[in-house]
């Protein structure tokens, strides 16, 4: 899998999916670089359970940085069906690869019409560019 | 043209249990509303209590140097607070907190060293004008703990961020947050004397020649409020807790 930021759709929270037709309706998720370089030198990460089912925009982890908690939001309904437990003990990774080896977890949509209230990687864009 | 300024309302709490305290700043961080006040408490605990940061373990203190050195920190009642950072131990210390709603404009994620800046300094200014040397740690143990790959101490003044407030080698003054789309919630903690459980950590009494009937209480309000004002201009309005209610449901 080699995810490029231009193929993935945005919430305002910063997380990304990806969501391409022949995953069967299983999204994956993550945040964006601009994210990770704002929250800078994060030190803890909680993600969800297999299982666990999520409403789009409800918290399914937090990060912890610079002693602040912030939480993660799911961009889409559905079910958890994998997560990828191994970032939590090598948060580097999201330094160094927030989209491909810095995911976070897949989710079996319930509603996939959610993706496209989503926005698009210029519409990210211009949002993060207006952060001053 | 008259700048409007932001609701503020000023708490200054009774002492309470740990499970009580950490529950009334959670209420009023999922409270916050747009346009909501900002709500500023200040308060005390009525047993020497550990609160941990939120990721945090109790188990951890076992293997923790402070741990191991003083045991009847294991002991101690605790509760996990929501916002980051290590254990505190709340005995001869003030604790505050505020939550500001979302609305205000200080949530990005870059904008948590703002706030935590501009309450230490203010505190900073204030200890130096009551003759001590104060200033901003600038050192930081995360970054220490990562290179070498050792966990960073247990308890949150035995470790340094660059905007801990400091007395020469003395921690003094620590804070942390918690983040969610309704607003922020930022917890501090001024150490005033060293407590009988962990003698090891020195308050700003300990240090500096101060008369023990000073008014830690009213100078920490003004102090936060000249903080807070560096940012958002302020309007406080004094209450009591009981005058939240509708915030605390």
């Amino acid at each position: 899998m080699s995810i490029q930021p231009e193929q993935l759709k945005y919430c305002d929270s910063h997380e990304w999916v990806y969501a391409p037709a022949d995953a069967n309706g299983v999204a994956t998720v993550g945040i964006s670089a601009f994210a990770v370089a704002e929250l800078n030198d994060l030190v803890f990460m909680a993600l969800p359970s297999v299982g666990q089912k999520l409403a789009a925009g409800q918290e399914f982890g937090e990060v912890e940085s610079v002693k602040a908690v912030s939480p993660m939001y799911s961009p889409v309904s559905g079910e958890v069906t994998e997560v990828n437990s191994g970032l939590v003990d090598r948060l580097d990774q999201l330094n160094a690869d927030p989209y491909d080896q810095g995911w976070m977890m897949k989710i079996k949509m319930s509603d996939p019409s959610e993706i496209a209230k989503l926005m698009d990687y210029q519409a990210y864009q211009k949002m993060i560019s207006q952060h001053g | 043209m008259e700048i409007s300024k932001n609701k503020a309302l000023l708490v200054r709490d009774s002492a309470r249990t740990g499970i009580d305290n950490m529950r009334i700043d959670d209420c009023l961080l999922q409270r916050a509303v747009p346009e909501g006040p900002i709500v500023v408490r200040i308060y005390r605990w009525s047993e020497p209590t550990l609160s941990l940061g939120h990721f945090q373990q109790i188990e951890d203190l076992v293997d923790d140097p402070a741990g191991i050195s003083q045991p009847s920190l294991n002991r101690l009642p605790w509760v996990r607070r929501k916002t980051g950072g290590g254990a505190i131990l709340h005995d001869q210390e003030i604790t505050y907190s505020f939550v500001i709603p979302a609305s205000k404009g200080l949530l990005d994620k870059g904008a948590n060293e703002v706030l935590y800046r501009a309450v230490h300094e203010a505190v900073r200014d204030g200890l130096i004008r009551l003759g001590l040397e104060a200033s901003l740690s600038e050192n930081c143990t995360c970054s220490v703990a990562k290179k070498s790959g050792d966990e960073e101490p247990f308890l949150c003044f035995q470790r340094r961020t660059p905007v801990d407030l400091v007395v020469g080698a003395h921690k003094v003054l620590g804070s942390a947050q918690r983040r969610t789309r309704a607003g922020l919630l930022q917890h501090g903690s001024l150490l005033l004397r060293a407590s009988g459980e962990f003698g090891a950590l020195l308050g700003i009494q300990d240090i500096g020649k101060i008369p023990s009937e000073f008014l830690w209480e009213e100078w920490l309000v003004d102090r936060l409020c000249e903080g807070l004002g560096t940012i958002l201009p302020l309007n406080y309005e004094v209450l009591e807790l009981k005058d939240l209610g509708y915030l605390l449901k």
